[in-house]
């Protein structure tokens, strides 16, 4: 295998964008002496390097039809009956993920500039591996690959978290592992039960995602492999009540950890239900979608109302992310077109207001070392484009029109509506209401009022890195709200062939026994999402 | 008329990495006592006779020996290898330790040596007796290794303890080597197989003789409850040694554990045998893991971490068959690299006069010593089983296994045991980077022998867990495919 | 190229300018930023003008779309598109007129003030997205407007964010209109849902198509047609301050008073109404909806021009007045007379924008002061300002023949000719209301500008008629709210005369309101009764013009004195707007932040994170037991040793 995948990775593949973070870090390693500048000017230019390459492999590689781009397959570990291969591949569910991820990571490497204050080569190797583990988890095709990557994650995470982080950074780092952990243990042993029934019906042990798709499992199975694999997500998401974790874990965290942590990490939960553990397992989904939806929808009312009274700016951002999420799985489980879409954008929306609400707050701490609103008040007068920014940021996660978060929101909502989740909706909308209270409520705490704090006088303004890590942000969350058309496009017709092959599993009722369902040739039931390039009825919609 | 001693050559080639360990343990000895001012090379030269071992290993031709009291396959040739390895890290960690600690003399890599070549013959013998005298061999050694730190109490006493323990289940297991004899017939477990098979003697006692059997071995792989004796001897005894005898003996003896339970589930008095290993598998897991959690000296943890991986190893066993060989090489493999390479950072950041390992005496430390801090986490990861790690690839085919032969509740058992898990070796990460440091490092030098230790142990880890095939293909290759 | 293809820059304009003034500029370039943030405002109207023209010469009464890009496509195809059709051109033709006179008023009123290029920027701003709003095709860019003109409130409420209330109270209005947004959505979500579109015109179409798919039940007992309209009037009331959600309006004076002027009586309040308007093939379908709309507009009418009657804060006076007003806008909407709801909307843009300025200038010349018990006798110092805003006070008061009255009569004559006992007592507490209106808006002109002056020396000192930047649009729209009126003369005074109707305003707009068969139907009353309406409200409007001029032209504030001293009671309930704020204060505000601060502090913290720390110490604590076992002592070990030997054979053998 070796061989091969050196030939992948320096070829022009989806694995060279996922592992040349790790081959940069490479050199950090013997960087120990470097000044922390030299560290950071490097970390910059792999970060940009990285976004280059992404952007030029999805010029060069992506088509309109969104259907999956493939590496050739390499075998990982194999066995005589078992073998796991290494699958990785880009469609339109991950790409617009993978490409926040490439966008995020100058951002965080901007934004940490000055708040990591030591060990610049640690926390860049570490952020490095990290951006691994998360491209690897969004683009793996083959379940034990994914979990293998979603593991990944987890070490770079809690060091950031560990290291850089605030007083109480152990607490927040063991439990945030511990959190993780506990669920995607028990999804590892999901994953394994199915690769072995595939491979007591095939006689060939597979856990590559094409394969698992055609099991057809009785729907007791389904309800608790779907639970076990449900279970990791709503933890990584957070869904209530699984959520504590996340509070403390923002807090602590350093400026670059929260972006991250928000802007990404928490996507790959959301990213699973859809990817994973919907299409896997549809029955299950579809009888457990009440319970669930009534989760999220809990989810943003609760994170709503507890980020209003929360004393500290990081701690209320942390809890509007709980409530931004209960959106994407309000949309994810309403299991509609629209709703998908929604929720998919949503994702990214996210990504982008609170990336940058968490820069901000960073930018403050970096001045004043506090967080707390007490600490802060009528500040918009001596640092106006700080003041600016965060109006902005604040906006676009209020779901204001002309900006992301609309867009987002007001798809999911549409599509739940439409899919008749009448009651829902209406609470969700009301959190929307909500919504506005708690984040103008963090604009009056801060910057509006008279200036409380004779200390803040002299607080400087964004300087020319602040800027630039925010712009890039603002961008596109004015470019997404007014022109959401062009992100929405790119990943519909693969939203449209899971939706089509999980309506059509549905359909049917589940067997008694575990039983092989269709191919996933696409001329066959709707998996034309899986299609390789080169396959010549690629395109066929179900 | 035959000559006085006839030694059929083809047997003594089969023999012939033990040879050449006794051989060169032997000279070591010898020259401890006429040439002392060659010690330094002593180490070396052990290191030297074990690379050459594992050649004649590898160069060894398959089938029995010794009218078959001994036999050499793929199969006792890959543990072997792994004991070897194990032999290699710890007589590669061994001289700087031995230096500081002024005990630098010949008779460290002599005991290692006949120790490695008792590990050998226990892995081959297929013979009861041969497999006693095996064990006594190498565990006499290891008695003497855990108080070979003449100036410290505490090992002397591990020492003692040892040897006491130790004394007292080979009584057991020859009580039980009789009980089988007696009611067999045979000392061989062919012939015993046969006689199980052809349903003579009393069920009872061969029930006891086997039980009795197993557990001198259960003992050795420090299974609860046979496990007490672990944290003690650990803690006492000198920690590059422990980096050996953590792993290799296990090794052998977890070989043994493999043959004598399928042979004993598979013969008709067997039914209960699953069960009887599930159980030490579920107590070993959890118990071991409950226990570490609450230690806060670094080798008592490692030693109770070390009963949870034997635990989780005896997963396989509890649906006893060829097709256990794979889970349980590669297991013992990933531990091999992951505990000797904890062991062997240990023994590097501890001084090694006093006897107290606190884990919070790490604090800080990463960044004093990058590397060994690197290495140490990685071992940290491996153990906890998360990828992509060694210990990850042994975790995951244990549960496959598990899975496979529906024993659900052990890989749940096992889950739940590795979380508790996390946290005890996140401890030793944690307190690497994200405390202050309170102590700078006295009497603590990283020697040359030890960092390559070190490194080969974590790179191997780390290796193993992302690209297993080569792991597994080697695995694979050298084992009956169940 | 005609007109009507430049539609698209009547919006884009005043963004321009407000992204030129808000990001590019710098305090220093004043003139500059004058130039920028008046220019795109004055093209806007030019060219609004040039098309309008265009429109209705040409086109009426098609209506004329301009399609820009696709927002969204697929199953949710949704365009950015405009529209110019008989409503939105009349509402197109206030918004600009009406906006571009007070930007230039601005010039002269925030002239001093250290925001002036921030204070462009947001109006600029404004413009763009009420225009959004109002040329929008479909009801997303309508909604997007109306979020927008939103935002830009709640930054010129807020605009002295300096100082502790103004933020707060720009805050409060933000959330009080989501509240109002939340049902709007939910309108909108239904809507897309049942007939797969948001376009305006489609959206009609279907619906009339098929009455009977919009009058089937669909939720909380409400047939398709009443649910989707009740949500959308509950968005109105919020955005144009309706009784329930009416609270935000007063605390929004504290913003600027151009801002008054423009976004919290001309233009944005009345989004409701437009909306309303515009989705009357709706209401049409709901009565008991409508009935609801003329209900909640009639109490609303009488409600705040009650409390009018006891503020003493000039612009709580004019917001209390415009709550009022915007009553009357309902309750001409509810009983189906849509185009009398347009016809007030702009003529009241024009005499209440014009009040607003005339108070703003006041307050100018007062030194920032707005209490008129500080004023009095100001009209030898303010000649101008006193004239046109004795002017607007007629107009708004309903005396003939200013615009005020007709679009108010036409209200009253709508409900009064709608049959039902229920718009009898409706009508009567619209006149009611008319006598108030005249009342109050009398007591202050002459606290104002009658009498002898109440204030300080210095401020006596400095008063002073305004520039002509600010005078000139005051005199502006003072003509427009004479003259506006005339365009909406009922048909029984041209009949009357023998001359045949040229009510032109409803020729103009009656394309706008869908024909459905049973509701709407226009209204066949005599001219006798017609003249009889117009001499009631008349009657009753000199009547209250003719209290508050014995009370409070001599007497000033001994009046209100007094009539505290008479009905106390009364005086603080009116005084305190009835406790509106307080009860919902109690009611709302505080439980939600209980409930909010018990799901952090005890399911988050107590139940769930403690959950779990007893979890973790109970692991430790197994462990630390275990600890026990070890003891280190040989003879114990041999123990379990033996022990597990034995325990293991009986379990075998057993």
């Amino acid at each position: 295998m070796g061989g091969s995948f050196l030939s992948l990775l320096l070829g022009d593949t989806v694995t060279r964008l996922v592992f040349f973070p790790t081959l940069a870090a490479v050199p950090l390693l013997f960087m120990g002496k470097a000044k922390p500048i030299a560290v950071k000017l490097y970390a910059l230019a792999v970060s940009l390097v990285e976004i280059g390459l992404m952007l030029a492999w999805t010029a060069a590689h992506w088509d309109a039809a969104g259907l999956v781009v493939k590496d050739p397959v390499l075998p990982w570990l194999e066995m005589p009956s078992l073998s796991i291969v290494y699958e990785v591949g880009i469609d339109g569910i991950s790409l617009p993920l993978v490409l926040l991820t490439g966008l995020l990571l100058p951002v965080v490497v901007l934004g940490s500039w000055k708040g990591v204050d030591r060990h610049w080569t640690g926390f860049t190797t570490a952020l490095l591996l990290l951006t691994t583990g998360i491209l690897g988890a969004l683009v793996a095709l083959d379940l034990l690959v994914f979990y293998v990557f979603w593991e990944v994650m987890l070490i770079p995470m809690y060091l950031i978290i560990g290291i850089w982080g605030g007083e109480r950074r152990i607490y927040a780092a063991v439990k945030f592992f511990l959190f993780t952990m506990a669920g995607s243990l028990l999804m590892l042993i999901g994953i394994l039960w199915l690769g072995w029934t595939y491979g007591r019906l095939t006689g060939l042990w597979s856990f590559r995602y094409q394969d698992l798709l055609r099991l057809d499992l009785p729907v007791e199975q389904q309800l608790w492999l779907f639970g076990a694999f449900a279970l990791a997500f709503a933890i990584k998401v957070p869904m209530f009540p699984f959520h504590t974790w996340l509070p403390d874990a923002h807090v602590e965290a350093p400026t670059g950890g929260s972006v991250i942590l928000a802007g990404i990490l928490l996507k790959l939960g959301t990213y699973g239900f859809l990817r994973f553990a919907l299409p896997l397992f549809p029955h299950a989904a579809d009888r457990l979608a009440p319970w669930l939806l009534g989760l999220a929808v809990i989810g943003i009312v609760y994170g709503a109302l507890v980020a209003w009274v929360q004393p500290d700016m990081k701690k209320l951002v942390a809890y509007s992310s709980i409530a931004h999420l209960g959106f994407v799985m309000l949309g994810i489980l309403a299991c509609d077109l629209i709703a998908w879409q929604g929720a998919l954008i949503q994702m990214v929306n996210h990504g982008l207001s609170t990336g940058a609400l968490f820069l901000l707050v960073g930018m403050l701490y970096d001045r004043r070392h506090t967080k707390k609103f007490e600490d802060f008040g009528g500040i918009a007068k001596v640092v106006p484009w700080f003041a600016f920014f965060l109006v902005f940021s604040t906006l676009a996660s209020v779901g204001l029109p002309a900006l992301n978060g609309f867009v987002g929101e007001f798809l999911i909502l549409v599509g739940a509506w439409r899919a008749g989740l009448h009651l829902l909706v209406a609470i969700s909308t009301f959190g929307v209401v909500l919504a506005a209270i708690y984040l103008l409520h963090l604009l009056q705490k801060t910057i509006w009022g008279p200036l409380t704090r004779e200390e803040n006088r002299g607080l400087r303004d964004l300087d020319v890195r602040e800027v630039l890590a925010l712009l890039p942000l603002c961008v596109f969350m004015l470019w997404i709200g007014v022109a959401p058309k062009t992100f929405l496009e790119p990943s519909r017709p693969a939203l449209e062939a899971v939706l089509a092959d999980y309506r059509a599993r549905l359909a049917q009722p589940a067997p008694a026994a575990p039983g092989l369902g269709a191919s996933r040739n696409p001329a066959e039931a709707g998996r034309s999402f899986l299609v390789d390039l080169d396959a010549p009825d690629r395109g066929v919609q179900p | 008329m035959n000559p006085l001693f006839a030694v059929p050559t083809a047997d003594l080639a089969s023999l012939a990495p033990e040879l050449l360990l006794t051989a060169a343990a032997t000279v070591l000895l010898l020259l401890e006592a006429f040439a002392p001012a060659l010690r330094r090379a002593f180490v070396p030269a052990g290191l030297a006779a074990t690379i050459g071992a594992a050649w004649l290993l590898t160069g060894s031709d398959p089938g029995p020996a010794f009218h078959g009291l001994v036999e050499s396959s793929p199969l006792t040739r890959a543990f072997s290898l792994t004991v070897l390895l194990a032999t290699a890290l710890g007589l590669l960690a061994a001289p700087g330790y031995l230096r500081r600690a002024r005990l630098l003399a010949g008779e460290y890599p002599a005991l290692i040596l006949w120790c490695a070549a008792g590990l050998l013959i226990l892995i081959r013998s297929t013979e009861l007796l041969t497999l006693f005298l095996a064990l006594e061999l190498f565990s006499v050694a290891l008695y003497a290794l855990a108080a070979f730190h003449r100036r410290s109490a505490r090992s002397a006493e591990a020492g003692l303890k040892y040897f006491l323990m130790g004394a007292f289940v080979s009584s057991f297991l020859l009580y039980g080597v009789a009980l089988l004899f007696g009611e067999t017939g045979s000392t061989r477990l062919d012939g015993i197989a046969a006689a199980l098979a052809a349903g003579n003697g009393s069920p009872g006692l061969l029930l006891l003789g086997s039980l009795l059997v197993a557990t001198a071995f259960a003992f050795k792989l420090s299974l609860v409850p046979f496990h007490a004796w672990a944290p003690d001897v650990y803690q006492g005894a000198p920690s590059p040694f422990v980096a050996f005898l953590s792993v290799a003996p296990k090794v052998a003896s977890a070989v043994v554990l493999v043959r004598l339970v399928t042979l004993f589930a598979d013969s008709p008095i067997g039914g209960r045998w699953p069960d009887v290993i599930a159980l030490l598998a579920v107590v070993s897991m959890l118990a071991g893991n409950l226990f570490a959690l609450v230690q806060r000296d670094i080798k008592r943890m490692l030693a109770y971490s070390g009963v949870a991986h034997m635990g989780y190893l005896m997963i396989p066993l509890a649906s006893p068959g060829n097709a256990a060989w794979r889970p349980v090489l590669v297991y013992l493999v990933a531990y091999a690299l992951m505990n000797a390479g904890a062991f062997v950072v240990v023994s590097m950041l501890y001084p090694s006069s006093d006897d107290q390992h606190p884990i919070a005496g790490l604090s800080g430390w990463g960044y004093r010593f990058p590397a060994l801090g690197i290495c140490l986490t990685v071992c940290m990861v491996s153990l906890g089983g998360i990828p992509p790690t060694a210990g990850f690839i042994g975790k995951y085919l244990v549960f496959l296994h598990a899975i496979q032969h529906q024993q659900l509740y052990l890989a749940l058992v096992g889950i739940a045991a590795s979380l508790i898990s996390v946290v005890v070796y996140l401890r030793v990460v944690y307190m690497l980077y994200m405390k202050p440091e309170i102590a700078a490092p006295q009497d603590v030098a990283p020697d040359f022998g030890g960092q390559v230790a070190a490194v080969v142990a974590a790179a191997g880890s780390l290796l193993l867990g992302l690209w297993p095939a080569l792991l597994i293909d080697w695995a694979v290759a050298s084992l009956p495919v169940g | 190229m005609r007109p009507l293809d430049l539609l698209w820059l009547i919006p884009a304009l005043p963004f321009a300018g407000a992204a030129v003034n808000g990001l590019l500029l710098r305090n220093r370039h004043k003139p500059l930023v004058t130039a920028i943030g008046v220019g795109a405002p004055g093209l806007s109207l030019v060219l609004a003008l040039a098309a309008l023209w265009d429109y209705v010469a040409n086109l009426r009464p098609q209506p004329f779309e301009q399609f820009l890009y696709a927002w969204t496509t697929g199953s949710l195809a949704i365009d950015v598109a405009f529209r110019v059709d008989p409503l939105s051109a009349v509402m197109l033709f206030v918004v600009t007129f009406v906006g571009f006179w007070i930007h230039v008023y601005s010039v002269g009123y925030m002239g001093h003030d250290p925001g002036y290029r921030r204070f462009f920027a947001y109006m600029n701003l404004f413009m763009g997205a009420m225009l959004l709003l109002v040329l929008g095709n479909n009801l997303l860019v309508m909604f997007v407007g109306w979020e927008g003109v939103g935002l830009c409130s709640y930054l010129l409420i807020g605009y002295y964010f300096e100082e502790a209330f103004p933020p707060f109270a720009g805050k409060k209005a933000f959330v009080v209109n989501r509240i109002g947004d939340f049902a709007f959505l939910l309108g909108i979500f239904t809507l897309f849902s049942e007939y797969g579109t948001l376009h305006f015109g489609q959206l009609t179409e279907r619906i009339l198509a098929d009455p009977g798919a919009a009058q089937r039940p669909f939720l909380l007992g409400l047939s398709l047609a009443g649910f989707t309209a009740l949500c959308f009037f509950i968005g109105a009331t919020g955005k144009s301050a309706q009784i329930p959600l009416f609270v935000w309006l007063p605390d929004a004076m504290a913003g600027p008073t151009p801002v008054s002027a423009l976004i919290h009586a001309a233009t944005m309040v009345t989004a409701g109404v437009y909306m309303v308007v515009r989705t009357n093939v709706l209401y049409q379908m709901a009565p008991e909806i409508s009935t609801l709309v003329a209900v909640i507009g009639a109490a609303t009418a009488i409600v705040a021009a009650t409390i009018g009657l006891a503020q003493n804060d000039i612009k709580k006076v004019l917001a209390y007045s415009t709550v009022s007003q915007l009553g009357y806008m309902f309750l001409a909407a509810g009983v189906g007379a849509y185009v009398a709801a347009i016809f007030h909307l702009a003529t009241h843009a024009f005499f209440k924008a014009c009040l607003f300025l005339g108070s703003g200038s006041v307050i100018h010349a007062m030194g920032g002061e707005q209490d008129m018990r500080k004023m009095g006798g100001l009209k030898k110092q303010l000649p101008a300002t006193y004239r046109t805003f004795w002017i607007s006070t007629l107009a708004i008061a309903g005396i003939p023949p200013l615009a005020g009255f007709f679009s108010k009569d036409e209200i009253l004559a709508g409900t009064f000719a709608h049959p039902g006992a229920l718009y009898r007592v409706l009508w009567v507490v619209g006149l009611l209301t008319a006598g108030l209106t005249a009342c109050y808006m009398f007591r202050a002109v002459y606290l104002t500008f009658e009498g002898k002056f109440r204030g300080s020396h210095e401020q006596a000192h400095h008063l002073h008629e305004s520039p002509r930047v600010m005078t000139v649009p005051l005199v502006v729209l003072a003509t427009g709210a004479v003259v506006a009126g005339w365009i909406g003369i009922p048909k029984g005074v041209w009949e009357t005369f023998g001359a045949h109707d040229r009510n032109l305003l409803h020729h103009f707009l009656s394309p706008v309101v869908a024909e459905v068969h049973g509701a709407g139907a226009e209204h066949g009353m005599s001219h006798l009764v017609e003249w009889l309406l117009m001499a009631a409200s008349v009657a009753i409007a000199l009547a209250g013009i003719g209290i508050a001029r014995s009370q409070w032209k001599r007497r000033g504030l001994e009046a209100d004195a007094a009539f505290a001293a008479r009905t106390p009671v009364v005086q603080r309930l009116l005084e305190n707007k009835y406790w509106v704020d307080e009860i919902y204060d109690r009611l709302v505000v505080r439980p939600l932040a209980a409930l909010a601060r018990g799901c952090w502090k005890i399911v988050d913290t107590l139940i769930i994170d403690g959950g779990l720390h007893v979890g973790a110490f109970v692991t430790e604590l197994t462990g630390d037991l275990g600890r026990f076992t070890t003891t280190g002592n040989v003879r114990q070990y041999a123990l379990y040793f033996l022990g597990g030997v034995v325990l293991l054979f009986w379990w075998m053998v057993l």
